[in-house]
């Protein structure tokens, strides 16, 4: 009994947490953020693949 | 910041950066809600790459990366709303979010360039970007899927400078730099072949204009299927044309036919238009709402979502019946509170002309910046007849129509009486006191009634707005040019001041 309350409250607290955390990204715009940072890496793997010659 | 409109400066959140500097804060209610709604499309955007045929096309398609904007898409046309303006457009936006992913999802499936499935790939027939999709409603065991909308059109509202690579990529061909950026644009990405390559065969339309077909013809060495091409009439208008345009929709149908095996079942296609024109009925509602002082549904609550029902829909997927009850019965709940649209409202306006792809959001500024309430658009205005569900001859002719009132054509193309004179017939019925007048700079079929607007405007005592823009290029005129337009003619016509001054300008030309 005291192991399931013991998970149940680990689970419960890493629920929060995750929960507190989205709270930041959401409201700080860290998502965009962070993905206007991975757009020009995205842009060199894009240019890495060969161009067939025009028509 | 607070619970309500215009109770924070919207413009401090732009700091010339590729994002803005935080989320608005909207109350508690509504922003719980705004978040929620956010963990809902990042959880359709992960299951969309959780599957491995997706995050293959991923990688392997550069316009794929403009999707990493969705969620500041949506919070760009939801800036400012609060109470039931904000739960339509998270109705509408999120909708469109998870149908663009089954979209995409079912290109990705079929993708012969990266391992797709061949047989889903030969039940399916490409359509060409702005074309109606009612021709598939016949053909239940058959998927109808453009390739264009997830490469261009979509990501040209994610992020202004979306399509400039595939521009530039057109111009280096030989295009010349002041033609329509939307075909330049999707040739540009047939140049450098980055169309999924599925499909049993192709049909491609003169809708929105015969630029847009002239651009098929290259774009079409880079198919490897049997292609149609549907040409409706220009003069659609003139009786004369229509059993011409029904005998086009007839012989587009015996080629998809031919070419996939399929029969036409008139069964499938009648129950489809069933649920096409219940939605008819629901917009026509959000139009009847819209005529009184209590509008609700406006501005961008209306135009990409209408897009993405009336042409992409078509009548097929009932959930998009479903999620048009449910933003009706919003409507109509806010409507009976009298609830206001925004914290002042100025003037009523109608959106003429094509709008600036990388400013969809155009019109929330006009209603956050200047209290100017974009009753309805241009774009939106199509189609409200409702087409027969039981007559089959009609039925080509039903098809036909609605190919001519394709949105981006139904009153670019059609002549004076319905894209100069239903203008004021527009402003009378809505009570309109302003007409923001977009100006696409690369299009050249609204241009002969320049004068014509303004003369007529000035006789009638309304207001015209001239917003020049590019379309799909914002290098054309920048979003700062298009608002500049309107304070010139607010503060020097008018004399007014702006809700919220700090919108008036402000750095957004770095900004997705």
């Amino acid at each position: 009994m005291k192991k399931l309350l013991k998970g149940t409250g680990i689970a419960l607290l890493a629920a929060l947490i995750l929960f507190l955390l989205s709270l930041v990204v959401y409201f700080f715009n860290l998502d965009m953020k962070l993905a206007a940072k991975m757009q020009p890496l995205l842009n060199r793997w894009y240019d890495r693949f060969p161009r067939p010659p025009l028509p | 910041m607070g619970k309500k409109m215009n109770s924070e400066p919207l413009g401090k959140f732009y700091n010339g950066g590729r994002t803005r500097t935080r989320r608005e804060w909207r109350g508690v209610r509504d922003t719980w809600y705004d978040y929620t709604r956010w963990l809902g499309n990042w959880g359709s955007m992960v299951k969309f790459l959780s599957n491995p045929q997706c995050l293959k096309g991923f990688f392997r398609y550069r316009w794929m990366q403009n999707y990493l904007a969705t969620p500041d898409f949506i919070d760009r046309h939801t800036e400012g709303l609060r109470g039931p303006q904000l739960r339509v457009a998270h109705k509408e936006f999120d909708f469109i979010v998870t149908h663009v992913c089954d979209t995409m999802k079912s290109l990705f499936e079929a993708d012969q360039r990266i391992g797709g499935d061949p047989e889903k790939s030969k039940k399916m027939v490409i359509l060409d970007e702005n074309m109606m999709t009612q021709i598939m409603n016949g053909f239940p065991n058959l998927r109808g899927n453009c390739m264009q909308i997830p490469a261009i059109y979509i990501p040209s509202t994610q992020q202004q400078d979306s399509i400039t690579f595939y521009i530039d990529k057109a111009q280096e061909f030989g295009i010349p730099g002041d033609v329509c950026p939307m075909p330049a644009g999707e040739l540009g990405v047939a140049l450098e072949d980055e169309y999924p390559i599925c499909g049993k065969c192709a049909l491609q339309c003169n809708t929105t204009c015969d630029g847009s077909l002239m651009g098929n013809g290259i774009e079409e060495r880079r198919y490897t299927m049997p292609t149609w091409q549907v040409a409706v009439p220009i003069r659609y208008t003139d009786p004369e044309t229509r059993s011409y345009a029904a005998q086009e929709i007839k012989n587009a149908i015996r080629f998809v036919e031919e070419q996939t095996g399929e029969k036409w079942d008139w069964g499938a296609y009648f129950k489809r238009m069933e649920n096409f024109n219940k939605e008819t009925e629901y917009f026509r509602s959000w139009l009847e709402i819209s005529r009184t002082k209590y509008p609700q549904v406006i501005g961008n609550n209306v135009a990409l979502y209408r897009d993405a029902y009336y042409q992409v829909g078509g009548g097929r997927d009932p959930a998009f019946t479903q999620n048009e009850k449910e933003i009706c019965e919003i409507m109509l709940k806010a409507y009976g509170e009298k609830n206001p649209v925004v914290s002042q409202a100025r003037h009523r306006a109608i959106l003429w002309g094509v709008q600036a792809q990388y400013y969809s959001a155009f019109p929330l500024w006009l209603q956050n910046c200047w209290g100017i309430v974009p009753l309805i658009d241009m774009l939106s205005l199509t189609s409200t007849e409702l087409y027969s569900t039981t007559d089959k001859e009609q039925a080509y002719y039903d098809m036909a129509d609605l190919y001519a009132k394709m949105n981006m054509r139904n009153r670019s193309e059609g002549g004076y009486e319905v894209g100069v004179e239903d203008l004021w017939r527009l402003c009378q019925e809505f009570d309109a006191d302003t007409v923001i007048m977009y100006e696409h700079i690369g299009c050249k079929s609204m241009t002969g009634y320049h004068g014509i607007f303004e003369q007529e405007a000035l006789k009638r005592g309304l207001h015209l707005i001239w917003v020049t823009h590019g379309l799909m290029d914002p290098r054309k005129a920048s979003r700062q040019n298009m608002r500049t337009e309107v304070n010139r003619y607010m503060r020097a016509v008018l004399h007014e001041e702006p809700l919220d001054p700090s919108l008036e300008e402000f750095d957004d030309s770095n900004a997705w």
